[in-house]
């Protein structure tokens, strides 16, 4: 059971030229005091069949967070031009927004993105070389979210100021299995 | 009776995680088809009010529905699914409404107890799904402590404690208010399975695989009672043992039980006190696996009065033969059996509040209603004839331990953050917020790293008081504020009425109100509604509190600076802050409410008003703005900033003049007809209001809570005494006779005395828990380094000083606050005490001043010597440590001599 959820992410550079920085404000519930921090990393999939041209695009560190509605401005830089398949440059592509803690992926947010160029007369003849500077990028607004049952601090962590008893260690198991997701429907 | 199967109250099987482990599994998850499996529902439970329904399912998810669909077939498309919540990992196994109505409680197989609290505002759709929630529930807190799968919870009256049990054998009982784990109670063998609270508040009964029932005590958390018998042959393959304990408090009705060695399936009754199982309730085919009792009780003879012969009451069955049966306790056959309308076993039954609906759910995956007409739950009582019933058990409740409420509000304190957006302030705005540049250092591991924006806490409404919560029990016939959302039903700070937004009509304000004027009507014609005698600004509709707001911030006594308006005072406590709304509940009867509204902007006045029987007793403008409030049976009295009190009758008439203080209110306590005040100057007033007159000449505290000294608690008793406990771990109270402050017990007791209850908590005296023996908790949960005591140098004589010294403070600590029973039970330890060590100068002195003069004959002398103590005998007395004398080893001559001395001063007497 997840001491984070994520709120809201909001785009904050949507539409935009295709070598521009990804920009999101994510905002997020922490329902119980976190020792370390989240870290947060945003990736690229250019072709979905096969993992060998996913670029990891930036990863940051979030902390300390507080118990609360938190919420920050993450940014990352275009993918690498040279690295994505040329004929897997337009059309559909994805970026994945995931967030760990202790080094346990715990959700996995997935936003389609649409790739053209900025004008009719090339988007319906694509020019042979691609011409980076007239590209444009449109992310899906609807994120696909799938979560991860992992293991949070051990449970013992919650401060007990009043509690009487010394609470003893209670280490809940770590499922290796992603839990039900149910909002990835289409 | 109408029943109904609501197929659309259903919880859908998981997702199949077609996993393309790598990077894009996001993406690639396929859709779920909108024909899923229908999954077994573990759990069900109505809101107080009736208008939603909780439910929790092997998907694990909490559901909740709204019951105005299922109740009532008009409103048939009106939105029925409100809210999804899904935090849980594992299937949701049990799901409690608090009495009050504020927070659900959900346990699951993650082993997690969840609380759930009502965002206002936190509705719509929900982020990352399609899901739209009509209603935001979110999660306020996550309780961790089980380690295996949590199976049942239950919230004691009053929400004081939310117990919960689990697979891992244990029983965890988490405090009501501050969510804290307070006691865990680790004595089953096995699975624990159920659990359910005495409505009296003594006890707390849960049910497990080891093939027994344990009734734990709650003033020590002991063991009252290990009832095996009816469970001898009862099988261990049941999901559940739910139990449930009667509303009049004289029966636990426990599942899974079996006569004539395991061939009959039976619900065993179990009587209080004695503990004995004579009674079962036999029909079913399988085993039982839920008991649920309606909670109102019912009279046999309706027309008697309300007596232990003429109460019986009615008890849902669910078992796994796929039958419910509900039964009458005065007839030997159940009123009524459902067969056939379930196809898998039942796993949980809840009973709205009006005790007219039965909800069921079953493993089937579908839940069933059973709605009985009035008429056919012949007998039924009002819940106030319950209310009224049970103070025959003369019970109070341990009250909230003041220094934990004291840590948990600190603990709360937000961290400084710029700019702060109230938790009404939806995070996503249309038009977004400006947010100040985040700071980002560099993490340890190299990468940047980004410190959040704090935006709110998680609670959505305030957090539920002390003094407010125990009578803060849902409203009567509570199913119909639904219907009628700002009628009269609210309580102490709760805000059980946040219309389901959805049913107004979409935001359609004159269909809004056309149905609200047609609820008005049915409202008024609601059976047995009291015409109402006219009162001032009884005709007003109460307005809802939706939010409590802090208008002006305490002020701090760091520094002693001199007070607002009064600047030749100087603040020694701190003056609460001036809210928008506060309010001061009447134990004695439910639901009378004191409370008043300051105003937010503007000239508006500040406005008191009493409502009893949901109707505005008296309301009153005042001059300045209230800071405290208290009501008792006898008067309601109001503290204003400008330093004055009012006291009022509970019909609104000014009994007292206006009393005009030194400096404003920090305090303001009162207890029958006795009112306290400590000022922020730390002077203490007690007024008799039915003599009109000071207790004793206000007086000043000030010596004792120099800083860093401070009140930690500060309550009057219903002699007039004042108690004020200190940080500092000592409590005092002033005793007008001696004209001085006395100390009525200190921590220090606690490092060597063997009679401190605080520790040990074996109060011999388990029915009710004394004041004394309350404070001595609550002092030791003060005293929060448990090594102290070990790390005393031990003299030779420590222990004996420490524990007589103890005891003879306590002794005249009872005396003070008028607590007999805490009275003699000291005075037996002190006997005891004396009678080991050996101390016979003690003993006779002790002995001489029970006795009195020899031949002393009552009516005469009364002048020296008086014969009773707090409405204690003292010669009984003095029989009861004379034979402890007699019984020990030093002082047996002693003692057997004042025993005969006793017998012939008896006889004289004849």
């Amino acid at each position: 059971m997840s001491i984070v959820t994520i709120r809201n992410v909001e785009f904050l550079s949507n539409p935009a030229p295709f070598q521009a920085e990804y920009r999101f404000r994510i905002t997020f519930d922490c329902i119980a005091p976190l020792k370390e921090d989240l870290e947060w990393k945003l990736l690229f999939v250019s072709s979905p069949a096969t993992e060998e041209y996913d670029q990891e695009l930036d990863d940051c560190m979030v902390g300390p967070v507080p118990v609360g509605v938190n919420s920050f401005e993450f940014s990352a830089p275009a993918p690498d031009r040279d690295r994505i398949p040329p004929g897997d440059v337009l059309g559909v592509a994805a970026v994945i927004l995931t967030a760990s803690y202790r080094e346990q992926e715990f959700v996995r947010v997935g936003y389609y993105q649409n790739t053209e160029y900025d004008n009719e007369e090339m988007k319906e003849n694509p020019p042979e070389s691609i011409v980076w500077d007239r590209l444009v990028r449109e992310l899906a607004e609807k994120p696909r979210v799938t979560r991860f049952s992992i293991k949070w601090d051990s449970e013992d962590s919650p401060p007990r100021p009043a509690s009487p008893s010394p609470m003893p260690v209670d280490p809940a198991p770590a499922d290796p299995m992603p839990v039900d997701t149910g909002l990835s429907e289409t | 009776m109408r029943f109904t199967k609501p197929s659309w109250v259903s919880h859908k099987g998981r997702t199949p995680m077609h996993a393309r482990a790598p990077i894009a599994a996001a993406l690639l998850t396929p859709s779920p088809d909108a024909n899923q499996k229908r999954v077994s529902i573990f759990s069900i439970h109505v809101h107080p009010d009736g208008s939603r329904l909780a439910t929790g399912g092997l998907d694990a998810k909490v559901r909740i529905w709204s019951t105005l669909p299922i109740l009532r077939s008009e409103a048939e498309d009106s939105p029925k699914s409100l809210c999804t919540l899904g935090m849980h990992s594992g299937p949701v196994l049990t799901v409690r409404w608090s009495h009050s109505g504020k927070w659900l409680a959900s346990g699951s197989d993650d082993t997690i107890i969840m609380i759930w609290d009502l965002d206002p505002t936190g509705g719509g759709k929900v982020w990352g799904s399609d899901e739209t929630n009509i209603e935001g529930w979110k999660a306020l807190r996550r309780l961790p402590g089980h380690e295996s799968d949590v199976t049942d919870l239950a919230w004691s009256p009053g929400d004081r404690y939310l117990a919960s049990v689990g697979l891992d054998s244990r029983v965890i009982v988490w405090c009501g208010y501050s969510l804290n784990l307070l006691r865990r109670l680790d004595l089953h063998q096995g699975f624990v399975k159920g659990v359910c609270w005495d409505p009296v508040g003594q006890f707390l009964a849960t049910q497990s695989d080891d093939k027994s029932v344990k009734i734990w005590r709650t003033d020590d958390w002991g063991v009252e009672a290990t009832i095996t018998k009816p469970f001898e042959d009862s099988p261990g393959s049941t999901f559940f043992r739910r139990l449930s304990w009667s509303p009049d408090g004289a029966h636990i009705t426990a599942s899974n039980a079996m006569n004539n060695n395991g061939y009959v399936f039976v619900a065993a009754v179990i009587s209080r006190q004695t503990w004995a199982s004579d009674i079962s309730l036999v029909g079913h085919e399988n085993t039982v696996e839920v008991a649920a009792y309606n909670p109102h009780i019912f009279l046999r003879r309706p027309k008697d009065p309300i007596t232990t012969s003429n109460i019986c009451s009615v008890v849902a069955l669910g078992s796994d033969d796929l039958t419910v049966s509900v039964w009458q306790t005065k007839s030997a056959r159940p009123l009524i059996v459902a067969k056939d309308v379930f196809e898998r076993a039942i796993l949980d039954l809840g009973w709205s509040f009006d005790g007219l609906t039965l909800y069921a759910c079953s493993s089937d995956g579908t839940i069933g209603v059973f709605d009985f007409d009035q008429e056919e739950m012949e007998g039924i009582a009002p819940r106030s004839a319950q209310v009224e019933y049970l103070k025959m058990f003369n019970f109070t409740p341990a009250p909230m331990p003041t220094p934990l409420l004291e840590r948990v509000s600190q603990a709360r304190t937000p961290p400084p953050s710029p700019p702060h957006f109230s938790s009404s302030t939806p995070v996503s705005l249309a038009a977004p917020p400006t947010y100040p540049p985040q700071s980002v250092t560099v993490a340890k591991n190299g990468k940047r790293r980004i410190k959040p924006l704090f935006i709110s806490h998680l609670s959505y409404g305030p957090l539920p008081s002390a003094s407010a919560a125990p009578s803060a029990a849902p409203p009567l016939f509570g199913s119909i504020s639904m219907f009628a959302p700002n009628e009269d039903h609210h309580h102490a700070e709760l805000d059980m009425t946040v219309p389901i937004t959805a049913l107004n009509g979409g935001g359609d304000d004159r269909k809004a109100e056309k149905r609200k004027a047609e609820e008005d009507e049915a409202g008024s014609s609601w059976p047995g509604r009291p015409t109402k005698a006219r009162t001032l600004g009884g005709d007003r509709v109460r307005e809802s509190v939706n939010q409590v707001k802090e208008l002006r911030s305490r002020v701090s006594a760091v520094g002693f600076p001199p007070a607002p308006n009064h600047p030749s005072t100087a603040i020694a406590i701190d003056i609460p802050s001036i809210k928008s709304y506060l309010c001061s509940a009447l134990e004695e009867k439910d639901g009378d409410l004191f409370e008043a509204r300051n105003p937010e902007v503007g000239e508006d006045p500040t406005e008191v008003m009493f409502i009893s029987a949901k109707q505005t007793q008296f309301l009153d403008y005042l001059p300045a703005a209230a800071i405290l409030l208290t009501c008792t049976s006898v008067f309601c009295a109001v503290a204003m900033e400008d330093a004055s009190i009012i006291v009022y009758s509970l019909n609104g008439r000014r009994i007292m003049p206006t009393l005009m203080l030194d400096a404003p209110s920090a305090y303001l306590e009162g207890s029958k007809h006795f009112l306290m005040t400590i000022t922020s100057s730390a002077r203490v007033y007690v007024w008799n209001i039915k003599s009109q007159k000071a207790a004793f000449p206000s007086v000043h505290l000030d010596p004792f809570i120099r800083a860093p000294s401070s009140i930690l608690s500060a309550q009057i008793r219903p002699n007039g005494a004042p108690l004020i406990l200190l940080s500092s771990g000592v409590a005092y109270s002033f005793d007008p006779a001696l004209s001085t402050w006395v100390r009525i017990s200190e921590a220090r007791w606690s490092e060597g005395s063997d009679a401190w209850e605080g520790k040990h908590r074996t109060n011999k005296n388990s029915s009710s828990r004394g004041v004394i023996s309350t404070l001595e908790s609550a002092l030791s949960d003060l005293n929060m380094d448990s090594d102290s005591a070990a790390n005393v140098i031990k003299y030779r004589w420590w222990n004996a000083a420490l524990t007589l010294g103890h005891l003879e403070t306590k002794l005249h600590a009872a005396k003070v606050l008028d607590s007999p029973t805490e009275y003699r039970a000291a005075l037996l330890s002190y006997a005891k005490k004396i009678a080991e060590e050996g101390f016979k100068g003690k003993a006779e002195e002790l002995l001489k001043d029970l006795c009195g003069p020899l031949y002393w004959k009552p009516s005469k002398d009364e002048q020296v010597w008086c014969p009773t103590v707090l409405g204690l005998q003292k010669r009984d007395l003095l029989k009861e440590v004379s034979s402890i004398f007699a019984k020990s080893k030093t002082l047996a001559k002693l003692g057997q001599g004042w025993q005969d001395t006793l017998r012939k001063a008896a006889l004289d007497e004849f």
